[in-house]
């Protein structure tokens, strides 16, 4: 699936055509000065040729040299720098997301009709159409500009210092997490309400246990799986807002680098971006699977 | 179900708000005194006031005019988008749930790879391929969205392959391409409306996002996204620009996820048995 995933941008980068070595050197370029390097960058070989020389490179951990002005830095080491905040800020915003959905979803469901009910719901679409990037400027607005609480821009890097990171990644987290939670959370509530119709749910109740009991023992554990389910599928989403609120931010993620590199038209990095998305987003989904045969024995076989 | 869909509460407030979103468009379009590239340099970064109700802009043009041709375009590139990918994305899903066999599983596995990029990262690397500018974006959107459509046509032409209805019109010697058409998309089509029009709304956000990092529409085009990524370099000065429009932005996706909800329930048999 990979394979076929790195080909296909491959193929879909070079399709268009768009002059690397042009955009690199500039228009003024000399025809010789172009011609040297295109020969240096292999870039007159078939196309296969040049697939097979990249993913060969690839797998050995190389995605080759970034040929745009931010140069001097090899893609590899570009991503290596910029993964960590990366996974940092959509591993920090899945946290608020996930957190905030379980207590909103499970009263939504837990009162349905009611005025929490009703809330929760209103809440969830609200939160839903809000683009994410402007959200981020909106707290900007309110918790830095009009607060100072937070920093508006700028990033400490969890590995310098993981307290620093929290209180500066916040804001950003925040921003993605919002929409994610009222996704979920409608999520959890829908299965959470289909869960109690079961009839062994009814049973549980007509043998005379508790409320707390009954939901608890019976009725969470199992609305949970389409809910874990439902973030696997979502993380094609999160990773998407994620791209544009780094920048909002001034995150150097691999969000920033795919973005400068698409404006570098420096395939090279976006290329090498792009398949470590996919392969973030393959990861998520395996995780969540993993959860989901932890919750429902009858999968793991 | 058009009965449920009206008394539906849900829907109800979606259709007000799309009804008032497209009669505020047509008012300011018509009756604003001001063109969306009027520039006014006396009057530049002026705050909401009764003259602008949205404040103006570094040129000293007035935001709600821009907002309301920003609206349009932006609904526009999001509407041809959704239209050709759910046409792509449903001709694939069809064919493969109908015939399965190898190029069901060869297709299906490409739409599977499709669905597994982050959305802005493929809509990016169109962008770098085509060129920006508002088709791009449109054809970007219509890419995210294939595989969306392809998946749910699949899985619900594989529910109805072996209903009674096909089988009979099978036995009646129907060819295939006719079945197709005359039995399996009208049977098929409710989910996919919903599809449309839940996208039509991310269509929205993904087309302000590609413009709004300067990668999708570009200026003088007054679409929602590049007037967000103009308001973004004045921010501190001037953030009724970047706020309004982006509010203006969550108030036509909410407008557009109502409509969508309600038009889910309405097509939903489980809930509409539940309901009544």
């Amino acid at each position: 699936m990979l394979a076929v995933g790195s080909l296909l941008i491959f193929l879909l980068l070079h399709a268009g055509g768009g002059d690397a070595a042009l955009a690199a050197l500039g228009e003024q370029a000399s025809p010789a000065a172009i011609e040297a390097f295109r020969a240096e960058h292999h870039l007159n070989d078939p196309l296969m040729v040049q697939y097979w020389h990249w993913a060969d490179a690839a797998l050995h951990g190389d995605f080759g040299q970034s040929i745009s002005l931010a140069g001097g830095f090899s893609t590899a080491q570009l991503i290596r720098h910029s993964l960590p905040n990366t996974i940092f800020i959509g591993i920090y915003a899945l946290i608020l997301a996930v957190a905030v959905s379980l207590v909103a979803g499970s009263i939504a469901a837990a009162r349905q009709g009611r005025i929490e009910d009703v809330l929760a719901t209103c809440g969830a679409i609200v939160t839903i159409s809000m683009p994410d990037f402007w959200l981020g400027y909106v707290l900007v607005l309110i918790f830095s500009l009009g607060l100072g609480w937070f920093p508006a821009y700028g990033f400490v890097s969890p590995t310098t210092s993981l307290t620093g990171a929290i209180h500066a990644g916040f804001l950003p987290a925040v921003a993605i997490a919002v929409p994610m939670a009222g996704i979920f959370a409608r999520m959890l509530r829908t299965t959470l309400l289909e869960t109690f119709r079961q009839a062994y749910v009814v049973s549980a109740h007509a043998m005379g246990f508790g409320r707390m009991f009954v939901f608890w023992h019976y009725v969470f554990r199992n609305a949970l799986i389409p809910y874990v389910t439902s973030i696997g599928l979502q993380a094609r989403y999160l990773l998407g807002g994620v791209v544009v609120v780094e920048r909002v931010f001034g995150i150097p993620g691999i969000g920033s680098v795919i973005v400068d590199g698409a404006f570098a038209r420096d395939y090279g990095v976006v290329q090498g971006c792009a398949v470590v998305f996919l392969v973030i987003v393959i990861a998520v989904n395996f995780v969540m699977d993993l959860v989901c045969a932890l919750l429902d024995p009858r999968r793991a076989g | 179900m058009w009965r449920t869909f009206r008394s539906s509460r849900v829907a109800q407030v979606g259709s007000a708000i799309m009804v008032f979103t497209i009669l505020a468009i047509v008012l300011i379009r018509l009756f604003s005194p001001y063109q969306p590239n009027d520039k006014d340099y006396e009057a530049i970064l002026q705050a909401p006031s009764l003259q602008h109700l949205f404040g103006t802009d570094s040129y000293g043009e007035d935001v709600l005019t821009r907002v309301a041709y920003g609206a349009e375009v932006s609904l526009l590139i999001s509407f041809s988008g959704l239209i050709l990918g759910g046409l792509i994305g449903t001709v694939i899903g069809t064919i493969c749930g109908f015939w399965g066999g190898v190029v069901d599983s060869v297709a299906m596995r490409f739409i599977d790879l499709l669905y597994s990029f982050p959305t802005y990262v493929l809509a990016l690397c169109l962008m770098l391929l085509l060129g920006y500018g508002a088709s791009s974006v449109s054809l970007a959107i219509a890419l995210v969205y294939v595989p969306n459509f392809a998946r749910l046509a699949r899985s619900m032409t594989t529910a109805t392959r072996s209903a009674n209805y096909i089988i009979a019109a099978r036995l009646m010697g129907q060819s295939s391409p006719r079945i197709l058409l005359r039995e399996v998309l009208p049977n098929i089509a409710a989910p996919l409306m919903v599809q449309f029009s839940a996208g039509l709304g991310f269509g929205i956000v993904l087309e302000a996002g590609l413009s709004f990092i300067g990668l999708g529409v570009q200026p003088p085009t007054p679409s929602l996204g590049v007037m967000m990524a103009d308001g973004k370099d004045y921010f501190e000065k001037g953030p009724w620009v970047l706020s309004l429009t982006g509010l203006s932005v969550a108030w036509i996706i909410l407008g557009l996820n109502l409509l969508g909800d309600g038009l889910r329930d309405a097509m939903d048999p489980r809930l509409r048995r539940r309901r009544s």
